[in-house]
């Protein structure tokens, strides 16, 4: 996706927060509010276990490529795409990027992130874009930019 | 059962050939927006997932009895048509398939199609015991 976020470097909220060595990994959750999140009211029958989890490894939430964003095309964050503040890791699939996050913590084992926990088989931890390994249910070997009618070959 | 409150069999070729549309177009929708005319990789991605050959096989099952619901057709291949469960089955899968997580709305089409197949399969039941 080629979105213009504003937003700042997640590094910089790291070194901000100075976490032990001994952090690993960094965990994200959504914020937790049924009167909010329609899915989140359906109790049983939701799609998904609530708070949304996601994580990163630590090298990864270093790179100057991660963004914590607080807006994009000039504004700041509309309700469905995060607000207020949410992560971007444009390497990788768009459920890593978690939206509305309302706590961070560091630990030295991986998070179990919420799509590994409710499907294993399809999705993973790293979940780097790449063209070459399928979704088992479809290709990921062209994607379309936003804006654009025709496919192109995913960028990677 | 129902049959004697409303005789849903006078539409039943209407409501067939609507459904082949839907399946139609989606199926254009697929082919057209998604792989973009790409014929070889239709194919590919239709032998390779089960997800697509689900649905290309209900596809395919519907084209069979719109063509052979034309008149002329119709009395030699109207025995053939029972395969229409076999599509209402893999249709239900396909659908479910294409969720990346079931919710409530899947869970409401797998609740009707029970029905139907406890159904059918108590009206089979019903039509030994006569015979």
């Amino acid at each position: 996706m080629v979105v213009p976020w504003i937003g700042f470097e997640l590094s910089h909220l790291i070194k901000y927060a100075k976490p032990l060595s001994s952090a690993k990994y960094i965990r994200f959750e959504t914020l937790y509010d049924p009167e909010q999140f329609p899915d989140q009211k359906r109790g049983a029958f939701a799609a998904l276990h609530y708070p949304y989890i996601e994580g990163l490894r630590m090298d990864e939430a270093m790179n100057p490529l991660t963004l914590m964003a607080v807006g994009l095309y000039g504004h700041t964050l509309p309700p469905q795409n995060g607000a207020p503040l949410r992560l971007i890791v444009p390497w990788k699939y768009g459920f890593k990027s978690i939206k509305s996050i309302v706590k961070i913590t560091f630990s030295d084992t991986q998070p179990l992130n919420t799509w590994q926990e409710t499907a294993p088989n399809e999705y993973g931890f790293y979940a780097n874009v790449n063209p070459k390994v399928d979704h088992p249910r479809w290709s990921q070997k062209r994607e379309r930019l936003l804006g654009k009618f025709f496919k192109q070959d995913t960028l990677c | 059962m129902l049959k004697k409150a409303v005789n849903l069999i006078k539409y039943r070729r209407t409501i067939g050939l609507f459904s082949f549309f839907y399946a139609f177009l989606h199926m254009l929708n697929f082919v057209i927006l998604d792989m973009e005319l790409d014929l070889s990789t239709v194919l590919k991605e239709t032998l390779e997932k089960p997800f697509i050959y689900l649905g290309m096989s209900t596809f395919l099952i519907l084209l069979f009895m719109a063509i052979t619901s034309l008149k002329i057709l119709f009395g030699r291949f109207y025995k053939y048509h029972k395969v229409i469960y076999i599509a209402i089955l893999l249709a239900t899968i396909h659908f479910v398939m294409a969720q990346k997580a079931l919710s409530i709305e899947q869970f409401g089409y797998l609740f009707i199609m029970s029905i139907v197949i406890i159904f059918k399969f108590l009206q089979r039941i019903k039509r030994l015991n006569i015979s």
